[in-house]
């Protein structure tokens, strides 16, 4: 977990790369996390299943946090992370006020976990509560969005509504399961934010996540594509529809001489596309990146496990059958 | 002097929970005299996966939680052999288990240093620790200095253990790699001398510091075995299989009525979910393999979105204090510190069986057997989550599409409403006679709360 400040900027360091930092970009991160007014993150949870915030836990940092350190010492300096409810040690209202004062002072970094639900008035998902007063999601997104410096959506629900918003019927808009992005929702509650980006995923790769901090905290500009992603991480196959498409960058593609295509499961090294693999018509690093990181580099991806990219950070995930 | 209080958000839980006390002063106590809890999202996971491909759910029903969605992987691929009559090769059973009995280790670890070691020392000086609660602080600075270092090494070992996870299950969370008919990944040698060589760590965090950790614990907070105990009432559906024919299960099956040490069978039948306090049409009680429950809200006398799961009627408590004592593992008491000593010991228990299951893989053997898929049939999956029993019942229609699912989450049974009759979930019913000191910053409420470790958005789903 990159939650300090000296572990983020080694965190930085080691992966400078992967972020495409250069050692310039490496000084002027120093020189923002040193600053007094150091970036003020408030991290709201709606309707999703936090996977995303157990990836960004998974973001792995070449440090042992007992190295010499004393435990005070370690997390004196930070990322100032002022809510995020799987973490905090306070509960209730004191919780809320946290994400008060933070708002407060204004130009937070609003990150957004899950879609935001319209159905029953907005509380098919209540995150605060002030006596009988109850705060929905979607007004709480609406509220902490004000005066946000950015807003990062993670996470395919956030993104794009997601698992919760796959079962809409057509015919019933307003049915039951009636979920919407975060874009959406501060669009809806008339919140102008000066800069939206999308880390979409199921969950989000914890790198992606990190870069996109990295990159507001540096100031730097964030081209995104239609869907609202970043370039960087996303590519934008309008304009280059080789960069960074799963199956065009995978090592199983039958291009490369010796691929053959799988026929069942359980095949090692085989092409999966006739098992439903999205790779096609997907876009993201993961045969490069890889997941799961560690002391001895990334651990594995869906596809070395032989299993079909399910397309988790395309606007229309879950869109099914996946098998097929 | 009476008080009506709510807390919302309860905070170091998985999702979105709100709890509402009445507290009174009895016998010269003050104390929590009735308690509701709210789950307080609606997602409508089944009635996403009605219509969709059978082979779609273990990936949909994966992303009902994001902390512990391998057991829903294992369940929806167990409803898929249940009704497809498919039996698996030994490998696909043991990846199962061990992807799984690795969420075990992961969940168990992140629950007892990040959410819950905050409710007993000061965290780090900074935010999202402070400003913090600060009540009833009893260990001395050097004990608090050493449990705050291994918070922080918590941070690692539970990374290390979603690597196990990925390793092979293709990434973590939200793993790829269950299907029906078995398993995708392939154990190959690289892969399971990687995946002992992680454990081995992981197994010597747990004997060497997260055990005594817990110890320590319990010997500073003995009043702790006093209270949060509940009805006594304790379920298991048993999992973890180890043979191909599906037998030798890891966690026997049972029940256990109010504390006894008498284990009797399971009758699934009997097994009922009631909603007149749930944001749900109607005011029955169905089975859960004919439950198709229509959300509303609002409802009058409803406040939350958990259904309240029964069984014979009665409210039961599920995780790994139900699963050790229907095991016979441990037989101590009941409550808020008897839950935190048998997850404890549960991690140390399923890392050791970690190491004999990845023993037991064959890097030659088969890891799938494809499935004949059947119209108009039924399947049930029963297996364990960290947090306790979890069920699937699915229907298959006749056009070979998912005509039903009805699912019931460990934290349902914990963290339900009332029942049709009245009668608290078993969290409530815990919650009764908590001391509380400050109305403001109930501490004791929340350890109550916190042993449960709920999981609110599996609950609710």
């Amino acid at each position: 977990m990159i939650l300090n400040r000296r572990a983020f900027l080694k965190y930085c360091t080691a992966a400078a790369a992967g972020l495409g930092l250069s050692s310039q970009n490496l000084e002027q991160l120093r020189a923002a996390v040193r600053a007094e007014d150091s970036p003020v993150l408030i991290w709201l949870h709606g309707s999703g299943c936090q996977g995303d915030s157990i990836s960004f836990l998974n973001l792995f940092a070449d440090l042992d946090p007992l190295d010499g350190l004393t435990a005070a010492g370690v997390l004196t300096d930070h990322v100032n992370l002022a809510y995020h409810t799987v973490l905090m040690a306070s509960a209730g209202e004191e919780a809320v006020t946290m994400a008060d004062l933070a708002l407060a002072r204004g130009g937070h970094v609003l990150i957004l976990e899950g879609g935001v639900p319209r159905a029953f008035d907005g509380k098919a998902c209540v995150i605060q509560g002030h006596g009988d007063l109850e705060i929905t999601y979607g007004q709480a997104v609406a509220a902490y969005g004000r005066n946000a410096k950015a807003v990062i959506s993670v996470g395919s629900c956030a993104c794009y509504g997601g698992i919760p918003r796959s079962s809409q019927d057509p015919a019933q808009p307003n049915g039951p399961t009636d979920v919407i992005s975060a874009k959406e929702a501060l669009h809806a509650a008339g919140v102008l934010v000066p800069l939206l980006v999308n880390i979409p995923g199921c969950p989000a790769h914890p790198d992606w996540i990190a870069w996109a901090v990295v990159q507001l905290i540096l100031g730097n500009p964030i081209p995104l594509d239609p869907y609202d992603r970043p370039v960087a991480l996303y590519g934008n196959k309008a304009v280059d529809f080789h960069r960074l498409n799963i199956h065009e960058n995978c090592p199983r593609n039958p291009k490369h001489a010796g691929n053959s295509l799988a026929t069942t499961f359980g095949q090692d090294h085989r092409c999966l596309e006739d098992l439903g693999c999205r790779g096609p018509s997907t876009f993201a690093d993961c045969p490069t990146r890889r997941w799961n990181w560690g002391e001895n580099g990334p651990t594995n991806w869906c596809v070395d496990a032989n299993a079909p990219c399910l397309g988790c950070v395309e606007p229309d995930f879950p869109n099914g059958p996946f098998y097929s | 002097m009476r008080y009506t209080l709510s807390y919302d958000p309860v905070t170091r839980i998985e999702g979105h929970l709100k709890i509402a006390l009445e507290i009174d002063t009895v016998a010269g106590v003050q104390q929590v005299v009735d308690a509701r809890a709210s789950g307080e999202l609606y997602r409508g996971i089944e009635k996403v996966l009605t219509g969709r491909d059978v082979r779609d759910a273990q990936h949909i029903t994966e992303r009902i939680c994001g902390v512990c969605p391998v057991a829903h992987g294992m369940a929806a691929v167990l409803a898929q052999d249940d009704a497809f009559a498919t039996t698996i090769p030994l490998n696909a059973v043991l990846l199962r288990n061990l992807v799984n009995g690795s969420n075990f280790v992961e969940s168990h670890v992140l629950h007892f240093y990040l959410l819950t070691l905050p409710d007993f020392i000061a965290g780090p000086a900074v935010p999202p620790w402070q400003a913090d609660w600060a009540l009833d602080r009893r260990f001395g600075q050097a004990d608090s200095d050493a449990l705050l270092q291994h918070y922080l090494a918590a941070l690692t070992i539970r990374r290390k253990a979603d690597q196990l996870t990925a390793l092979l299950g293709g990434r973590a969370p939200h793993p790829p790699g269950y299907i029906g008919g078995g398993f995708t990944c392939t154990p190959r040698p690289e892969r399971i001398a990687q995946f002992e060589a992680l454990l081995d760590e992981i197994l010597a965090f747990i004997e060497v510091v997260y055990i005594p950790d817990v110890q320590r614990l319990t010997a500073t907070y003995p009043d702790y075995l006093t209270f949060g105990r509940g009805y006594g009432n304790l379920l298991a559906y048993g999992g973890f299989t180890q043979t191909a024919q599906g037998t030798d299960a890891f966690f026997a099956r049972g029940l256990v009525r109010n504390g006894s040490d008498t284990v009797e069978a399971l009758d699934l039948g009997r097994i009922t979910e009631h909603v007149t306090f749930s944001w749900y049409q109607g005011r029955e009680a169905w089975h859960p393999a004919g439950l198709d429950a229509q959300p509303q809200n609002p409802k009058s006398q409803a406040y939350s979105w958990l259904k309240a799961p029964r069984y014979d009627g009665m409210p039961c408590e599920v995780g790994p204090l139900a699963r050790m004592w229907i095991n016979g593992d441990v037989r101590g008491g009941i409550s808020v510190m008897d839950r935190h000593v048998a997850r404890a010991q549960e991690a140390l228990k399923m890392a050791l069986a970690l190491r004999t299951w990845v023993r037991g893989l064959d890097p030659a053997g088969p890891v799938y057997a494809a499935p004949v898929p059947t119209q108009s049939v039924t399947g049930v999956g029963l297996t364990e989550a960290p947090r306790g029993s979890l069920g699937h019942w699915l229907a298959v229609g006749p056009d070979g599409r998912i005509a039903r699912y009805e699912i019931i989450a460990p934290t349902t049974w914990n963290c339900c409403p009332r029942d049709n009759s009245g009668v608290l979930g078993p969290l409530e019913q815990a919650l009764l006679g908590t001391p509380v000191q400050d109305r403001d910053r109930p501490i004791e409420v929340m350890r109550v709360i916190h042993s449960f470790d709920p999981c609110l958005d599996c609950s609710t789903h």
